[in-house]
C-alpha cells in the first residue's frame, strides 16, 4: 500500500471512532427538556452527521480489497445504516432541540402543549415510530458491524474481533454515555489491533529493470 | 469519434461486483422513482389547518423519500463506478454529503414536521396553534434546516459537477454529460416539482444512455485514470 495512502487510512479508521468517543463523553445523558438549554445538544447532534459519514467510510475503509460474501454484505448495507441513523440523529436529536429551543421562547400557557410535542418525538405513546426509528437504526448498526467482523475472521486477530463484535453490540443500545464511548472505545480498539496486527513480511519486490 | 465507455467490460477495476439486471435496477430505477415521486410533493399552505390536513401525507411522502436519496446515491456511485471513479474523493464526498446531509434535511423538514402537526389531530385549537408555531418553520426558514438542506445539496453538486466533468473529458456522449450537469443545476432550485422532478429525472436520462452506450460496446475497457480522454 502507498505510504500516504496508508497514512490516510490509519488517520480515517482511529481518528472517527476516537472523535466519537469524545461526542459521546460530551453527549449529555438525558435530551434536554422544557426550560434546559439547548444549544449544546443541538450543535452535538449537527456534529454528529458529520461522525455518521466519517463512521460509513470507516467501515467501507475496514472491507476494503476483501472479496468475501461477507463482505460485500457489509458494503450493501453501508447506505442503509448511514440513512437510519441520519434520520435518528435528525428526529430525536436535532428536531428535539430546536423543538425545546422554540418551546422555551413560547408564553408559559402555551408551553405545555409544545412539551407534548416533546414527549410525543420518543415515547412511543401514541405513535411508536420514534422508538422503531431508535431500535432500527442501533440495530442497521450492528448488522453492519457484525457483517464487517464476520468479512475479516479468516485475517484479523480473534481478540480484536471479539472487541470489535462487543463494541458494536454496546454502542446499538445508544451513542449516550455510558453506552456510546464504552461501545465506540471497544470498537476503536477491534479497529486498531486489526489494523496494526503483525502481518507477514512481504517478499522482495525485484527492483525496475533487474 | 467518440467512445462509448462500459461498466461490464472491465471488472477487476470495479468496486461493485453486481449481477447486470441488479446493476441495471439500481443504476436506472432510483433516479427514475425519486423523479416520479417529486411530483407528488405535497404544498399545504402555511397555517395551523392545512398543515394539519396534510401531514399524513406529508410525512409519508417524506419517509418514501428517505430511503430512494440512499439509493439514488448508490446510483450515482454505479454511474461514477462505471466511469472507474467511485473512489475519486469529488465523489465520494460529495455523495457522503448529500447522503447524509439531504436525509437528515429530508428527517426534519418532511417527517418531522408531518409527525408532528399529525400528532394535533384531536387537540384544542389552541394546542395545535403552538405545536404549528414550533414547526412551522422547520420545512425552510429554521436556520439548520436551511444549512442541512444548503450542504446536502453542495454535496450533490460536487458529485455531480464532478461527474460531468469527467464524462466530459473521457469523451462521452454530449447529452449524457449535459444531463448529469442539468441534474447538479436543478437540485440547486429545490427538491419539489418541478425542479426536483427535472433534477432526478435529468439524472435518469443520464443513465439511461450510459446503459444504452455500454450495453452496444460490449468489448470496451473503462478509461485509465492517467489517460482522460478515450476520444482517439
Amino acid at each position: 500500500m502507498v505510504g500516504h495512502r496508508r497514512t490516510w487510512r490509519r488517520v480515517v479508521l482511529l481518528g472517527v471512532p476516537s472523535l466519537y468517543v469524545v461526542l459521546g463523553l460530551v453527549h449529555p445523558t438525558a435530551n434536554p427538556e422544557l426550560g434546559d438549554e439547548t444549544d449544546h445538544f443541538v450543535n452535538l447532534h449537527i456534529a454528529q452527521l458529520l461522525l455518521i459519514v466519517g463512521l460509513g467510510y470507516v467501515l467501507w475503509l475496514l472491507v476494503e480489497g476483501v472479496t468475501n460474501r461477507a463482505a460485500t454484505l457489509a458494503r450493501a448495507l453501508i447506505v442503509p445504516f448511514v440513512v437510519a441513523y441520519t434520520a435518528l440523529d435528525a428526529i430525536l436529536g436535532i428536531a428535539w432541540g430546536i423543538a425545546a429551543e422554540t418551546a422555551n421562547d413560547l408564553p408559559a400557557a402555551d408551553q405545555p402543549g409544545a412539551g407534548r410535542l416533546i414527549d410525543e418525538l420518543i415515547s412511543g405513546d401514541p405513535d411508536p415510530r420514534g422508538l422503531i426509528l431508535y431500535w432500527g437504526a442501533g440495530l442497521l448498526w450492528l448488522a453492519v458491524a457484525l457483517a464487517v467482523v464476520a468479512a475479516l475472521r479468516d485475517t484479523a486477530p480473534r481478540g480484536a474481533l471479539v472487541s470489535m463484535a462487543l463494541g458494536a453490540a454496546v454502542f446499538a443500545i445508544g451513542h449516550a454515555p455510558p453506552m456510546g464511548p464504552i461501545g465506540m472505545g471497544l470498537f476503536l480498539l477491534g479497529s486498531a489491533w486489526t489494523e496494526f496486527r503483525p502481518r507477514p513480511a512481504e517478499p522482495l519486490t525485484p527492483a525496475a529493470g533487474g | 469519434m467518440s467512445t462509448p465507455l462500459d461498466h461490464r467490460t472491465n471488472g477487476r477495476d470495479r468496486l461493485w461486483q453486481l449481477p447486470t439486471p441488479a446493476h441495471r435496477l439500481l443504476l436506472i430505477g432510483p433516479p427514475f422513482a425519486l423523479a416520479v415521486l417529486t411530483i407528488f410533493h405535497p404544498h399545504p399552505d402555511e397555517n395551523t389547518q392545512a398543515l394539519a390536513d396534510a401531514s399524513t401525507w406529508f410525512m409519508a411522502y417524506h419517509m418514501i423519500q428517505l430511503p430512494l436519496i440512499g439509493l439514488v446515491a448508490i446510483s450515482v456511485f454505479l454511474l461514477a463506478d462505471g466511469f472507474g471513479r467511485a473512489s475519486a474523493w469529488p465523489a465520494c464526498l460529495g455523495m457522503g454529503t448529500f447522503l447524509v446531509f439531504f436525509s437528515a434535511y429530508d428527517t426534519l423538514a418532511g417527517i418531522g414536521t408531518g409527525l408532528a402537526m399529525r400528532g394535533t389531530r384531536g387537540l384544542s385549537e389552541s394546542q395545535q396553534n403552538t405545536v404549528f408555531e414550533v414547526v412551522k418553520t422547520w420545512p425552510a426558514a429554521e436556520p439548520w434546516v436551511f444549512w442541512l438542506s444548503i450542504v446536502g445539496t453542495g454535496g450533490w453538486v460536487l458529485a455531480l459537477g464532478y461527474l460531468t466533468a469527467t464524462t466530459r473529458a473521457a469523451g462521452a456522449p454530449r447529452a449524457q454529460w449535459i444531463f448529469l450537469g442539468l441534474a447538479a443545476f436543478f437540485l440547486m432550485l429545490g427538491h419539489p416539482a418541478p425542479f426536483g422532478t427535472l433534477a432526478f429525472g435529468s439524472l435518469f436520462i443520464a443513465t439511461l444512455i450510459h446503459e444504452r452506450q455500454s450495453s452496444r460496446v460490449p468489448g470496451r475497457a473503462l478509461p485509465n485514470k492517467s489517460q482522460p480522454s478515450l476520444t482517439e
